[in-house]
């Protein structure tokens, strides 16, 4: 009869657990500083870069729906949205460079950009492809 | 033959119904989709008493099944790219590697996870999605070690009789 737990069966576990908190501390000290404009997606799209030092709501319209996102304080949440499962508005707020909400259904992408920055990722971004 | 796929199609209604309760109860993790994946219990209990092929048959009729009737594209493209990855990883991590079925159950939540995220990744043509990575790894772990926990109770060696 095999044993129920092998050893390697918890070095596995340990050693994901392991790489994900390495991965998340990495992901946290590179993406750590304030943003200064938020970018909107649709389907990979872009659809506008707003300045998160304005108070301002943008309603995304799409073919079959709305995703309302708002800017108050130097932070942007999803305030409203009619997808399917709402979990966008679920994500809270984002303002440190990279954090993003995404809705799914809608395919709406916010991200935290640095205007600076932002410009060199995109030419970096055209000459990949 | 016959009894073969009377079991698998028994199978696929167990694994059906632990979808279903999941729809009715979901747990969310605050992540797109996420959820405990009780249907899996299916899918690694089924490695260890049937033959790969069916083990795969039961999972990608569940995935169409349900998705043709609680989801919608979308879902299926992400439930399908989780379920395919996982099934494969579990079969390598099993029958090249001889993980234990708790080590299997990890390999497979943590590849699920990886397949959906890649898959959404694709969907919304944005990387910035990975940024869900740390947690949905994480997250692989637990429900795989809780979904191996659960499969290394069930009788296995029972059930092998049964299904002659």
């Amino acid at each position: 009869m095999d044993k129920m737990v092998k050893k390697r069966d918890i070095l596995l576990g340990v050693g994901i657990v392991i790489a994900a908190l390495i991965l998340f501390l990495v992901m946290r000290i590179t993406g750590g500083s304030d943003g200064s404009q938020i970018r909107i997606t649709v389907d990979g799209v872009e659809y506008g870069v707003y300045s998160l030092d304005e108070d301002q709501e943008i309603n995304v319209q799409l073919e079959d729906g709305i995703n309302r996102v708002c800017i108050y304080s130097g932070e942007a949440y999803m305030e409203e949205a009619d997808c399917p499962d709402g979990y966008c508005m679920n994500q809270g707020k984002i303002s440190k460079v990279g954090e993003t909400i995404v809705c799914l259904p809608h395919k709406v992408v916010v991200e935290v950009i640095n205007a600076e920055v932002s410009q060199e990722e995109d030419a970096v971004d055209t000459v990949a492809q | 033959m016959s009894r073969k796929v009377a079991s698998c199609g028994i199978l696929v209604a167990l694994a059906m119904i632990f979808s279903y309760v999941e729809v009715l109860i979901p747990i969310s993790f605050g992540v797109p989709g996420m959820k405990l994946g009780v249907a899996n219990l299916v899918v690694v209990a089924g490695l260890y008493f049937l033959k790969p092929r069916e083990v795969l048959a039961i999972s990608v009729i569940r995935i169409l099944l349900m998705s043709w009737m609680f989801g919608n594209g979308m879902a299926l493209i992400y439930s399908l790219a989780g379920g395919l990855l996982s099934f494969l990883v579990m079969v390598i991590m099993k029958q090249r590697f001889g993980f234990g079925i708790i080590g299997v159950s990890i390999a497979g939540g943590v590849s699920h996870n990886i397949g959906q995220l890649l898959a959404a990744a694709c969907v919304v043509q944005n990387t910035k999605i990975l940024y869900y990575f740390p947690v949905l790894l994480i997250a692989g772990v637990i429900t795989g070690a809780l979904i191996g926990t659960l499969a290394g109770k069930i009788p296995i060696k029972k059930l092998m009789v049964v299904n002659g």
